[in-house]
């Protein structure tokens, strides 16, 4: 069942469970590309995978690997002031939670994903350490099976994350 | 992002309102933390523990603010949650950060001390 949600000033975020059966999860949310919309995106996936209980390191980790994505979906292929849309789809496949991010932005820069290097690898400099450059670090350290494509004029960016219970009584 | 910030003894103890160090909030983080540089003494300590989400782009704003004080003040942080302490400890920050398992508390009579910045 699609509901809307919606905040004074702010655009909706269409949330759908796709489910269909018991044990089955499939979550659709679908947002403006706009200020704020990515914590409110990231409030409805959180919301949607609370059912599932993940222990919370786990739930903590997807929230930290998604807001990195779609942040970089905000700056870089929207670059902030583009309108647009962003879908993203969760599913539940076995012990993994799969994602898939879809947007209308600028492609990746030559259709690759960024390596992700941690930006002091060869060690800190004397202008002591970068400001940016950890959000695909930290994507590649937390998620797995990361593949990105560009089609029919679109990016897409799939990748898994563990599904860690949470422990019974814990 | 709004912060709080009094003086314990020779130390200023600064906390944020909010609960979401995010790239919503990291600018306006890295201003408030820039206006309270003038009047900074040698030692801030920023207490995390109202932080439960922080991505990368508060973590920039964090060592963003410690370039801003340097090298007249030193930056060190305090009572991290879980989620934020494993971004400190990933991009090994932990190592970068002077890091206290708590935060001083503000003191009950300065109360007046306790300001917004």
């Amino acid at each position: 069942m699609p509901f809307a949600l919606s905040e004074p000033g702010a655009g909706p975020v269409l949330v759908e469970d796709l489910s269909r059966q018991p044990g089955q999860f499939e979550l659709r949310v679908l947002y403006p590309n706009q200020d704020f919309a990515v914590r409110r995106a990231l409030a409805s996936v959180m919301e949607g995978l609370a059912g599932l209980g993940l222990s919370e390191a786990a739930a903590g980790s997807v929230e930290l690997v998604l807001a990195e994505v779609l942040n970089n979906v905000a700056e870089h292929a929207y670059g902030n002031n583009a309108t647009g849309l962003v879908e993203l789809t969760v599913r539940r496949i076995g012990s993994h939670l799969r994602f898939d991010v879809i947007d209308e932005g600028h492609p990746m820069p030559g259709y690759c994903l960024p390596e992700g290097c941690c930006p002091h690898h060869d060690g800190i400099d004397v202008q002591g350490p970068a400001e940016g450059g950890y959000g695909w670090f930290l994507i590649r350290t937390l998620a797995d099976r990361i593949e990105y494509a560009r089609r029919g004029g679109c990016n897409r960016l799939r990748f898994e994350m563990r599904f860690a219970r949470r422990l019974r009584g814990s | 992002m709004n912060l709080h910030a009094f003086l314990d003894g020779d130390v200023m103890i600064v906390i944020p309102t909010e609960r979401r160090l995010d790239a919503a909030a990291s600018v306006a983080f890295k201003d408030a933390m820039s206006r309270l540089s003038a009047e900074a003494p040698h030692r801030v300590i920023l207490d995390m523990s109202p932080i439960d989400f922080m991505d990368s782009s508060g973590l920039g704003a964090v060592i963003g603010a410690m370039k801003i004080f340097a090298p007249d003040t030193r930056l060190e942080i305090a009572a991290l949650t879980p989620a934020v302490e494993k971004v400190f400890r990933l991009t090994q920050m932990d190592r970068v950060f002077v890091i206290h398992a708590e935060a001083p508390t503000a003191p009950q009579e300065s109360a007046d001390a306790l300001r917004a910045v």
